[in-house]
C-alpha cells in the first residue's frame, strides 16, 4: 500500500507556435477600435426616421459594433449628425463635439448635414463641416439604411488604417 | 358659398363692418382696422369661436400700409372658420395681443413678431422663438435677403483647410479663404431663458435639451424644480428652423412639394395632399375620383406610419425596447411599400397639383393587405406588452393631464384634444377628400393624460386600417391626373412629339403653374392635429406667401401646462406623448 496519489490530468501539450500571434500595433489598435464605435446620435430632423430604421431589427447596426448609442458625448467616439443644423443649433453642436474625447469621428448623415441640402437660406448651415470637421459624408435625403451601413463600413476601414506612432508625434 | 347660415350670426355680431364680408373657400373673411381686432376677437370668442388657429402677416411691399396681419379662428361647435385681416403700416406695426382671450396666442404671436416685426401690445414676452438672441431683422419680410446668414459662432472653411492639409489646390478662380478662428471663451447661448436662477433658495433650475436623449426632436425645456416637482417651465424651440416659408417664396408652386414633405416627415403624404388641395382650390380644380380615393387611402396609411413612429419612440423612451422593435419593424414594411409606390422611404414628393405623381404599381394592393395583416399581429403584441403593464401605467396614468377647456384655450387639436374627451376630428366635422363616405369612429380619452394619448393613437390606427380597407374596396378606376394644362404635365411622348406640349411643359417647369390671385386656408386632420396651409397667390407661378399652421408648434405652446406639477422624470413620457415633430414645429 503505497501513498495514495491523486491523479492529475496531464497538462495539455501546448504548441508554442500557436501561443503567440504577431501583428502590427497599428493594425491591432485599428481592429479594436473599428468594432467598438460608440455613436452619439445628434438627431434633429427627417433623417431621424432613417436613423431609427437603421438601428433596429431589419438593418441592425449592432453587426458593426456601432449599435449602442451613448447619450453623453464624453462616452462616445462617433458623432452622428442626423439632420439639418441651423445657426441656432450651431453652438450646441460645437459644444457637443468639444466635449467628446479623442479619438473621435464625425458622420454627416444626410444631405442637410453634408451641404445644407436644399435649404440654402438664412437659417440653415450649409454643411456641418463649417462647424466641426467631418470624416464621412452620407448622401441622400434621407439616406437609405444601406447607404448608412456603407458609410459605417467605410469609416471602419478608415479607422483600421490609421497610424498610431509611439514616438515622434504626428498621425 | 355653402354653410352661410353658420356665418350669419357671426356677421351680425361683428357689426356693420362685417355685414357683407365674403366667404372665401369656406372661410368667412372679415377685413378690419387694426384697433378693431381685439374687440372683434372678443365677440368671436363669445360667439363660440373657441380656437385661435394662428396669427401671421402678409408683406405687400411696396404697398402702404405695408402689412396685413391675419388671424384664423375655428369654432368646434359650428365647424366654421373666420379670418380677420387688418392692414398695418410699417412705421407703426403694432396690434393688440389676444393673449388674455386665447392662450394659443402666446406662441403664434411671438412667431409673427420675430418673422415680420409686428409688435403685439400687451403680450409681454416677445423673445425670439424660432430665431435666436442677436438675430437682426425679420426674415419673412420681403426686403430681407433669403441668403443673409447671421452665424452665432465663426464658421470654418472646410475647403481651405483641406488645401492647407495638402489635399490639392483650389481652382484658381476661387481664392483660398482663411479658416475661421475658433471662438475664444464660452460659446454663445442662442436663447434667453425666462429665468436663469431659482425663485427660492431650496429650488433648483435644470435645463433639458436641446440635444437630449429623452427628447426626440430638438427642444429645450428649462425647468425649475422643488425637490423633484416641476414648478416653472420655459420651453424653447426653433432648433430646426430652416426657413421653410422663406424658401417657398422663391420656388414655383410645384417645386415646393418636396419642402412640404419635410414638415411632418413622419407622415409626409398628408402634408402633400393638404398643400396641393389648397392650390387646387385657388385654381378651381376638381380632382378625379380615383385620385380622391387614393389620397384618402394614402392619408390613412401615412397616419398609421406616423402613429407607429410616435408610439414606438415614446415606448422606447420608457424602456419598452421590444415594443419599439415590433413597431419599427412594421413601419419599415410600410416604408418599403411606399417606396415601391413613390420611390422614397420617408419623403415621397408624391402629391401633384391636380393629381398624383403616378398610379399604383402592379400588386401594390395585395402587398398592402399582407401588411395590414401583420399590423394586427404586431400591434396586438404591443397591446399585450404594455397596456396592463404596471410600470407603464404608473408612468402614464394621471401624468400630463389636460382638460378640454385648457386644450382648446391653447389651440390643441388632434389626438391630444381627443384624449381629453372632445370628439373633434376634421375628418368628421368638416369632411374633405372622401371621408364623408367612409365609416369610422372618433376614439376619445377619459382624462387627457399620457395613457389616454397613447390609447387614442392606438385606437386611431385601428380606425385607419378599417378605412384603408374600405378605400381599397371602393377604389374607382380611371385616370389619377386631371386633364388640365394649367397644372398637369403633358405626357412625355407628346413633349418630344409636338410643339404645343413642349411649350406647355417648358412653361410649367420654368414659370410654374399660374395660380389666380387670392388666398386660401385649407386644413387637413394630420396625425398631430389640424394642419393648415394659408396660401397667398399674387397671380404668378411662385407663391407670395405660404404659411403653415403647424399643430406641433401650437402644442408646444401649451406644454408648460402639462408639465408643471409633475415630476422631472415625467417630462419624458409627456413630451413623447405630444409627438412634437421638429420639421413641422420649427419649419
Amino acid at each position: 500500500m503505497g501513498a495514495r496519489t491523486i491523479p492529475v490530468a496531464a497538462a495539455p501539450k501546448r504548441h508554442p507556435a500557436l501561443e503567440y500571434l504577431t501583428t502590427r500595433k497599428d493594425e491591432l489598435v485599428g481592429w479594436a477600435r473599428k468594432f467598438s464605435l460608440f455613436p452619439y446620435p445628434f438627431v434633429t430632423a427627417c433623417c431621424a426616421m432613417e436613423f431609427m430604421a437603421v438601428s433596429s431589427t431589419p438593418y441592425d447596426t449592432d453587426r458593426f459594433g456601432a449599435a449602442l448609442p451613448r447619450f453623453s458625448p464624453r462616452q462616445s467616439d462617433l458623432l452622428m449628425v442626423v439632420g439639418t443644423i441651423n445657426h441656432k443649433q450651431a453652438p450646441i453642436l460645437r459644444k457637443v463635439y468639444e466635449q467628446m474625447c479623442e479619438p473621435k469621428w464625425v458622420m454627416a448623415f444626410g444631405a442637410c448635414a453634408t451641404s445644407g441640402g436644399f435649404y440654402q437660406n438664412y437659417a440653415a448651415v450649409a454643411g456641418i463641416d463649417r462647424i466641426v470637421p467631418v470624416d464621412v459624408y452620407v448622401p441622400g435625403c434621407p439616406p437609405r439604411p444601406e447607404t448608412v451601413i456603407d458609410a459605417i463600413m467605410r469609416l471602419q476601414d478608415r479607422i483600421a488604417g490609421q497610424k498610431h506612432p509611439i514616438l515622434g508625434g504626428g498621425t | 358659398m355653402s354653410g352661410d347660415a353658420r356665418f350669419d350670426a357671426v356677421r351680425a355680431a361683428l357689426g356693420a363692418g362685417a355685414a357683407d364680408a365674403p366667404v372665401e373657400h369656406g372661410v368667412l373673411v372679415v377685413g378690419l382696422a387694426a384697433h378693431e381686432v381685439r374687440a372683434a376677437a372678443g365677440v368671436l370668442r363669445h360667439a363660440g369661436f373657441d380656437v385661435l388657429l394662428d396669427v401671421t402677416a402678409v408683406d405687400w411691399l411696396p404697398r402702404t400700409p405695408r402689412f396685413d396681419v391675419v388671424w384664423h379662428f375655428y369654432s368646434t361647435a359650428l365647424h366654421a372658420r373666420v379670418r380677420l385681416t387688418a392692414p398695418v403700416a410699417e412705421d407703426a406695426c403694432e396690434v393688440d395681443s389676444l393673449l388674455d382671450l386665447y392662450g394659443a396666442a402666446s406662441f403664434v404671436e411671438r412667431e409673427c413678431h420675430e418673422m415680420y416685426g409686428i409688435r403685439f401690445r400687451g403680450h409681454g414676452d416677445l423673445r425670439p422663438l424660432l430665431l435666436y438672441e442677436g438675430f437682426v431683422g425679420h426674415p419673412l419680410r420681403k426686403d430681407y435677403d433669403k441668403r443673409a446668414e447671421q452665424p452665432l459662432i465663426p464658421m470654418r472653411d472646410p475647403v481651405a483647410e483641406r488645401v492647407a492639409a495638402g489635399w490639392g489646390e483650389l481652382p484658381p478662380a476661387e481664392p483660398a479663404r482663411a479658416p475661421a478662428p475658433l471662438p475664444a471663451g464660452p460659446l454663445p447661448n442662442p436663447v434667453r431663458p425666462a429665468f436663469d436662477r431659482a425663485s427660492r433658495e431650496d429650488r433648483v433650475v435644470v435645463n433639458i435639451g436641446p440635444s437630449h436623449p429623452a427628447t426626440h426632436g430638438t427642444v429645450q425645456i428649462i425647468t425649475e424644480l422643488e425637490g423633484e416637482k416641476i414648478v416653472r417651465v420655459d420651453v424653447h424651440c426653433g432648433y430646426l428652423h430652416r426657413g421653410f416659408e422663406k424658401e417657398c417664396e422663391s420656388h414655383t408652386w410645384h417645386n415646393l412639394i418636396p419642402y412640404v414633405d419635410r414638415l411632418n416627415y413622419c407622415s409626409a403624404l398628408i402634408n402633400d395632399f393638404a398643400y396641393v388641395e389648397g392650390v387646387e382650390k385657388l385654381m378651381g380644380i376638381e380632382i378625379t375620383p380615383r385620385c380622391l380615393w387614393l389620397r384618402t387611402l394614402l392619408s390613412e396609411y401615412s397616419r398609421l406610419a406616423d402613429h407607429l413612429t410616435c408610439i414606438a419612440a415614446a415606448l422606447m423612451e420608457l424602456g419598452a425596447m421590444t415594443a419599439f422593435l415590433y413597431l419599427v419593424m412594421l413601419r419599415d414594411w410600410i416604408y418599403e411599400h411606399l417606396a415601391d409606390l413613390t420611390g422614397a422611404r420617408v419623403t415621397y414628393s408624391y402629391g401633384r397639383i391636380g393629381g398624383l405623381a403616378r398610379d399604383l404599381p402592379e400588386g401594390w394592393l395585395e402587398r398592402l393587405e399582407w401588411i395590414l395583416g401583420r399590423y394586427d399581429e404586431f400591434v396586438g403584441r404591443v397591446h399585450g406588452l404594455v397596456d396592463r403593464n404596471r410600470i407603464f401605467i404608473d408612468r402614464m396614468r394621471d401624468v400630463g393631464v389636460l382638460t378640454t377647456a385648457e386644450a382648446l384655450d391653447y389651440g390643441y387639436t388632434g389626438p391630444i384634444l381627443r384624449s381629453t374627451g372632445a370628439a373633434r376630428d376634421l375628418r368628421k366635422d368638416t369632411p374633405y377628400l372622401a371621408y364623408a363616405e367612409l365609416d369610422f369612429e372618433v376614439p376619445v380619452g377619459i382624462k387627457g393624460d399620457n395613457y389616454d394619448r397613447y390609447y387614442v393613437r392606438m385606437r386611431e390606427m385601428d380606425e385607419s386600417v378599417h378605412m384603408i380597407r374600405q378605400c381599397v374596396d371602393r377604389l374607382p378606376a380611371g385616370p389619377v391626373d386631371v386633364d388640365d394644362r394649367r397644372c398637369t404635365f403633358p405626357p412625355k411622348p407628346l413633349v418630344y412629339g409636338e410643339i404645343e406640349s413642349l411649350i406647355n411643359h417648358f412653361k410649367l417647369v420654368i414659370d410654374g403653374p399660374r395660380v389666380p390671385a387670392g388666398s386660401v386656408y385649407t386644413a387637413h386632420e394630420s396625425p398631430n392635429g389640424e394642419l393648415g396651409f394659408f396660401l397667398v397667390s399674387d397671380g404668378t407661378g411662385t407663391p407670395h406667401k405660404v404659411h403653415v399652421r403647424a399643430p406641433s408648434f401650437v402644442h408646444l405652446g401649451g406644454l408648460h401646462r402639462m408639465l408643471v406639477g409633475d415630476q422631472l422624470a415625467d417630462v419624458v413620457p409627456t413630451f413623447g406623448s405630444i409627438n412634437m415633430i421638429g420639421g413641422e414645429c420649427d419649419r
